[in-house]
This record gives structure tokens, sequence and C-alpha cells, in this order.
């Protein structure tokens, strides 16, 4: 082996460990080998838009509370491995995995209850209205009652059962519960109402004064209502109504459907192209299937490297790649074909067809590069999947189909030099 | 040096692709022109020219499978309660209890964002637990819903993504072609791959979505990549064979990159069809516009670009090379013309024979007495015409 194949090993050596080492890595942390897009991991990825009132723009501020707000409001416990992330100076990207079809216990979270989550301010205030109850439901935007406690003054919500119904149970921060028991000592027998996002939801008679800042709040709730409140209440106030631009939810069973069918479409592709080469081409498909192996171990390795995520349009890329990388093998040999038939000997028909064909064959993936660019600039979500595929594949098909074929096929040359083997 | 039993200076078929440039240009044409058929057809019938995904349509698409198998009809019924529009129902036809329903839920626009959002999730969910009742369960296999900003921008991005794709090639082709013929000629190829695309989607009524653009610009990619390859052939057949007439070079390049054409469409073609069967529906469509794509970006390099450089330079006079041309004493029967002169350019003329006509030369640098007789048939084969032509000039 001479200087030249020395140094290609050793770069094809250390292509083949970076490749390798990051998945390796994350497989020994039991994390999943590569990101997985939602449309194959199943979940929710909804598009939201800050929607002021008339005439305001939000701000920046506003912005990252609506972020905190939401992150508390879908996932309290930090468990749910939510991505959320501001896009652009007023919309926000919220994905959810595993989302449920029926919410069966009230952690449980499915598309529409994260809707109805991420829909209401949650803005809570008691009011003071005097002598006459107000009825549920009043409109209380235009009213001028004063409020009494908000519900920035909630230090905690939680769901409990008064007489078996379900009903809000909250305690004050210290400031607000003393300004509560004043109140409610001077209004004995009066009336507070109960407003959430300018909406009466009940209104009761204050019958003693209430000291230490507990109460309850009743309405008629459900389980569900109930616990959606809680939750509201204890992630705080939106600063700014949220608008759904978009939803996109794939069920768990569709999306390992997904991924089932598309590990068996690569594992038959990858055969079919195996043996289309080694039965056309001989020895140098043998080789060129060697190198199609690797590239399918490379383009992984890397996707895990870079951390990209892999969408369903990914994976078609990546298959689709195969069958491209495989064409560069095929432009090479066609011409080490033609190079033997003009005469030259098995060595220098190989220099000569890989030095040219290399030039057609980068020259050629431009378009394809082109493509795939304009793809991951322009693309949403899984398309950008496909894209990033694609470029890798492009880019890691052009090492492998020539490089790594090249060194292999050299390598072999040396004992195996029977013409027929070739052609 | 091991002697090549295959190789024999056998009869060289050059394959004559571009003396019917005008048939393949008229088979593009009616391709292109049945494709605006049924994009016409669907649009009479459905009002779009291709079925269009939800990401075009907007409104809510939910895709489930219920408990049991389901007529399309009843659950319609059920779901215009909770819409103002036409919704629409499909079951599929292999599996009756796997359902399709898109529908527009109306929200009272008076009403606050917070409560319309949530005037919609309850309509939804209602609209769920309905038919979860009604068919004995509810799973949900994909749901989107797309409001009406949102599916502006996707129309607008795709379009500025074509836009900007296209001036991109165009900038390259420009650059690399640095010709007026081979540019136009391989953009005219890709504005049949985009109309065979278009008709292709709407002949098998396959949905469009957002990931659509992924289709077109790979097949524009890739259509431009295989046009290239045989229009670098070309060229570098017109620097080393610099008298042969046009036509036959052409033919020649043709020839020569058929294999690899052949071979290369078919790798990519077999990956795609595993995806088609094996891949499962959430991919399918998308396939299968890519594999009738591909095959359009393939064969349109040897069956339209080509024919199309060769009527524009039909009327060229021929490259003269040489005195010889000029004083029609170019090639004369028996001697050897340019080509053959040089042993090395010879082979380049028969070795192509190796995959098509399963013929070989026999070690054709050692052996020089085969050559004459093949140079020999080479010009004769040349030669006839060349005189035949110069005397029409005259």
């Amino acid at each position: 082996m001479d200087t030249r194949q020395f140094k290609t090993l050793i770069v094809i050596l250390v292509v083949l460990a970076l490749a390798v080492v990051n998945p390796l890595y994350r497989n020994s942390k039991k994390m999943d080998i590569i990101t997985l897009g939602l449309d194959l991991k199943g979940g929710a990825d909804i598009l939201l838009r800050a929607a002021p009132p008339e005439g305001q723009k939000v701000t920046q501020d506003q912005m990252t509370g609506a972020i905190e707000v939401v992150r508390r409001r879908i996932d309290p416990n930090g468990v749910r491995e939510l991505l959320l992330q501001q896009v652009g100076p007023d919309r926000i990207t919220l994905q959810v995995p595993g989302v449920k079809d029926k919410a069966e216990k009230p952690e449980d979270l499915t598309v529409e209850k994260i809707v109805k989550l991420l829909g209401s301010t949650a803005l809570l205030e008691f009011i003071d209205v005097g002598a006459a109850s107000i009825p549920d439901g009043t409109d209380t935007t235009k009213s001028t009652y004063p409020v009494v406690i908000k519900g920035d003054d909630l230090a905690k919500a939680d769901v409990q059962f008064n007489i078996g119904r379900p009903v809000v149970a909250f305690q004050l921060k210290k400031d607000a519960a003393d300004k509560f028991g004043t109140f409610t000592s001077e209004h004995v027998n009066q009336y507070m109402a109960i407003v959430l996002d300018k909406k009466v939801i009940s209104c009761p008679v204050i019958r003693n004064a209430i000291w230490g800042g507990s109460g309850e709040i009743e309405g008629n709730f459900t389980i569900d209502d109930a616990s959606m409140l809680s939750r509201e209440l204890n992630a705080g106030r939106l600063p700014v109504p949220l608008e759904i631009l978009e939803t996109r939810v794939v069920g768990p069973t569709l999306g390992k459907e997904s991924i089932k069918y598309s590990i068996r479409a690569g594992l038959w592709g990858f055969l079919l192209v195996l043996a289309f080469m080694l039965l056309i081409y001989k020895l140098p498909g043998f080789v060129a299937d060697i190198a199609l192996a690797l590239y399918i171990v490379f383009v992984l390795g890397y996707l895990s490297l870079f951390n990209a995520t892999l969408t369903l349009p990914g994976i078609a890329g990546f298959i689709l790649s195969i069958g491209m990388a495989v064409d560069t093998n095929v432009i090479i040999f066609e011409r080490l074909k033609e190079e033997i038939a003009w005469g030259k000997t098995l060595h220098a028909a190989m220099e000569s067809a890989f030095a040219r064909a290399f030039v057609a064959v980068f020259d050629s993936h431009m378009t394809t590069i082109v493509g795939g660019a304009v793809l991951y600039f322009y693309g949403t979500g899984p398309v950008k999947g496909f894209a990033v595929t694609l470029l890798l594949g492009v880019a890691i098909s052009l090492f492998s189909a020539v490089t790594v074929t090249r060194f292999i096929l050299s390598t072999f040359a040396t004992y195996y030099k029977n013409i027929r083997l070739y052609v | 040096m091991t002697t090549l039993s295959k190789f024999q200076l056998a009869n060289y078929k050059v394959i004559r692709f571009v003396n019917y440039s005008k048939l393949w240009l008229t088979i593009g044409l009616t391709v292109a022109l049945i494709g605006i058929g049924f994009m016409t057809f669907n649009y009479v019938r459905t009002g779009a020219p291709w079925k269009l995904g939800v990401d075009f349509t907007q409104g809510d698409l939910i895709r489930c499978e219920l408990g049991k198998a389901v007529k399309s009809d009843e659950v319609k019924e059920i779901v215009k309660k909770y819409t103002d529009r036409e919704p629409t129902v499909q079951v599929a036809s292999l599996d009756p209890k796997e359902v399709e329903i898109r529908l527009h839920v109306p929200v009272d626009a008076t009403k606050s964002l917070q409560q319309q959002n949530e005037e919609r999730a309850n309509k939804l969910e209602a609209l769920k637990n309905d038919l979860g009742n009604k068919y004995g369960g509810f799973t949900l296999k994909n749901q989107a819903f797309v409001g009406p900003t949102v599916g502006r921008e996707l129309t607008q991005r795709a379009i500025m993504a074509l836009i900007l794709a296209n001036a991109l090639i165009l900038i390259y082709v420009w650059f690399r072609f640095n010709n007026f013929v081979f540019a136009i000629a391989s953009i005219l190829a890709l504005v049949h791959d985009l109309f065979f695309l278009l008709g292709w989607t709407a002949a098998l009524k396959l949905e469009i979505n957002s990931s659509f653009i992924a289709v077109i610009l790979t097949i524009l990619g890739y259509s431009m990549q295989d046009t290239i390859i045989i229009f670098d052939r070309i060229r570098e057949n017109m620097r080393n064979h610099p008298t042969m007439e046009f036509r036959e070079l052409c033919n020649l390049s043709l020839t020569q990159t058929l294999t690899r054409s052949i071979n290369t469409v078919l790798t990519v073609v077999i990956t795609l069809l595993t995806l088609i069967i094996f891949g499962g529906e959430s991919i399918r469509d998308f396939s299968v516009a890519l594999a009738g794509g591909v095959v359009s970006g393939a064969y349109s390099s040897i069956f339209i670009a080509t024919p199309i450089v060769i009527l524009f330079r039909r009327h060229e006079p021929q490259r003269v090379r040489s005195i010889a041309d000029l004083t029609g004493r170019g090639p004369q029967v028996g001697a050897p013309t340019a080509p053959a002169a040089a042993p090395g350019f010879a082979p380049a003329v028969t070795a192509p024979a190796v995959e098509i006509a399963e013929g070989a030369p026999s070690a054709p640098v050692a052996a020089t007495p085969p050559q004459a007789p093949q140079a020999s048939k080479a010009a004769q084969k040349g030669a006839p015409r060349k005189p035949s032509k110069k005397a029409r000039r005259r």
C-alpha cells in the first residue's frame, strides 16, 4: 500500500469513527440514536401566534412570558420533553410528543385539551359587586367593579372535592391573603364575583372574614374543567392571547407504523440495489455494495452527530439517496469499461475512470444540491427533513462512491487482475 | 495483457436516436397535452387540477380508525352537525374502518380569540366522541388543522422556492454550458418534466401537500443532472471527433451513455418502488410522484433535450476542422479518416460495442491490423454520407 493509499485509508477510518461515535454515545445514555420527528414519534405540533389587541404590537417581554406560561401549562412537571421555541417576532412553535386520543387521566393531553389550555388567558379576578349578586356568565369587560384579588395573587391552586363536586382550591400569597382578610371582614353578607376571562363563573356571598388566604372556587366544574383551570392558574396569566395557526397531530399507532414500514422499505431497497450492482458490475459492483453499506452507516451516523431531526419524508429522501449514491458508481464503472476497451491496463483504466468521472459526478450533483438547498430554506418541518437527508446523502455519496470505492477497488485490483471480473 | 475475448471489432451499432427527433418531440408534446387534459378533467369535476391536501384547502383533517366498518354517508351525517360547509368523508377501500374526514369548523368571529379556540376544540372533541360512541371506538391516526394564514404562506413559500430554484438552475446552466442551444434545450426538457409530473399527479389523483414542493425540486435537480451528463458526452465527442457529422455524433453520444442512463434510473426506481410497495400509505403518494418524475427526467434528456439541440443545429453548417473538409477531399473510401488515423481514437468509436453489440475489439492498442478493416468500415459508413452531403450542399 503506497503513501497515498495509506492516507486515504486513514481518512476513511476517521470519517467512519466520527460517524459511529455519536450513536454509540447516545445509545449508552439510553437516548434515541437519531432524533425522530413528530410524524414518526407521534405527538402534536402546534404553531401559535401572539395576537395582541387591535393596534398594539407584541413585545419581546410578552413573548418570553407567553412561552413560560405555555410551558407551565402544558408541562408543569417538566417530564414531557416539549419543544417550545420562538419563531420570528411573534410566533411560537410547540411540539408535544405523546398526545393521546382520549384523556383518561387528568394528566393526559389530547390535542383539543392543549388547544383549550392555550386558548384562555386565564385572567382571574375577584371583584366586589356590592349588595346584589350578579348572574353567572355576565360579561364584565365594561364593568367598573373594583378588583379585590387577581390571579397573580394566587400562590397555588389545585383540584379538590367539596361534597363530591370538584372545586378549585387556592392559596393566596401572603400580602394578598392579608388584603383578602381585610376585605372579607369589611364586606360580610355582600357578594363577591369570581370572574375568569371577564366572565362571571360564580358569585358567592361572603359569609365571614377569611384570613389565611385559602379558599375554594366553585363553578359547576367537571373534573377536567377543574384540573384545567388549576393548571392555568398555576401557570399564570398569558401576557398576550395566542392564536392557533396550524396543528399537526400524529397518533402513536401511525407513528410506529410509519417507522416499521420505512425500515422495511429501506431494507428491501438496499438488498435489491445490492443485487443489481453485483449482477451488472460484478467485482466493482461488489465493491460498490461494500461502499453502499458504509454509506448507510455514514449517513445515519452523521444525522445523529448533527442532531438532525429525522422525519418521514426524510426517510424517503434517505432511501432515494441510496439509489442516487449508486448512480455515481454506475457512471464510474461505465467509464471504467470504456477505458479498458480503449486498451488501458486495469490500473491505468481505474485511475483514468475515477479521475474523469469525479468531475462529471460532482458537477452533475450540483443541481441536486441546489434543489436541496432551496428546499431547506423554504421548506417547513417535514420538508426540511427531506432536504437535510438528501443534501447529506449527496455529500456523503461523493465520498463513499468515489473515495471509498476507489480505495477498496484498487486494493482488490492488486490481487484480482482478471479483466473478466471487471467487465 | 489479457486478451479480452468479449471485445471484438464487430459491427458497431450506433442507435439512431436523433433521426427521429421530430417523432420524440411530438410524443413529448402529446404527453404534456394528455397531462393538461387530466388536470382539466379534475378541475371540472372537483374544482382543482389535483387532489389538494389540507395544506392548500385549509380547515381540519381527521384520519381515524373506528371500531367497526362504516359507510361514508353515515359518517357524513354525523360530521355535518359540526360544520357549515359540505364535509368530505372518505372510507378507505382496503379497510372500511378507516375514515378520512375533512371539514371546516365554523367559529363565531365576534367572540374573542380564546373563545374561538375553545369553541373549535370543543366541537372537535364532541365529533370524536360521537364517532367513537356510535362506532365502538375511535383511534386517531393523524389530524391536522391549517388556518388561513398558514395556508396562504405555504403557497407563497412554495412559489418562492420554485422561482428561486429555477433562477439558480438557469444561472448554473448558463455558466456550465455557455452555449445558448444547450441551455435552451435543457430548460425545455425541464419544462416537459414539469408538465409530465403535474399530469401524472393529476391522472393518478395523488394528493398534493406542502411536501410536494420537495418532489418538484428533486425532479428538477435530477433531470438536469441527467441532461448534463449527456451533453457533457456530446461536448467531449465534439472535441475528440471534430469532423464527425453532428447528428451522428449525437447518436454516438447517446448510445455511449445509454447503459449508464438506464442503469442509474433503474437503481433510483428500484428504491422508489420499494418505498411505494413497502413504505406504508403515509409516504405512498409522495413516492409515486417521485417515481414518475424520475423516469420522465431520465427520458427527457434523451428524447427531448437532444432532439431540440439537433433541431436548432440542423441549419448550422458543419464544423470545419481541416482544409480537407473545405475542399471536399476529406474522407475518401479506404483512406483512414482523422478518427481512424490516430489509433487512440478509433477504438473510441468502436469500444461502446461492448455494451451494445456484444462485440469487442481485441487488445486494440497492440492490434493494428484489426483496426484497418474497422477504420475502413467506419470510413465507409462515414464516407458515403459525407460526399453526398457535400454534393447536396454544392
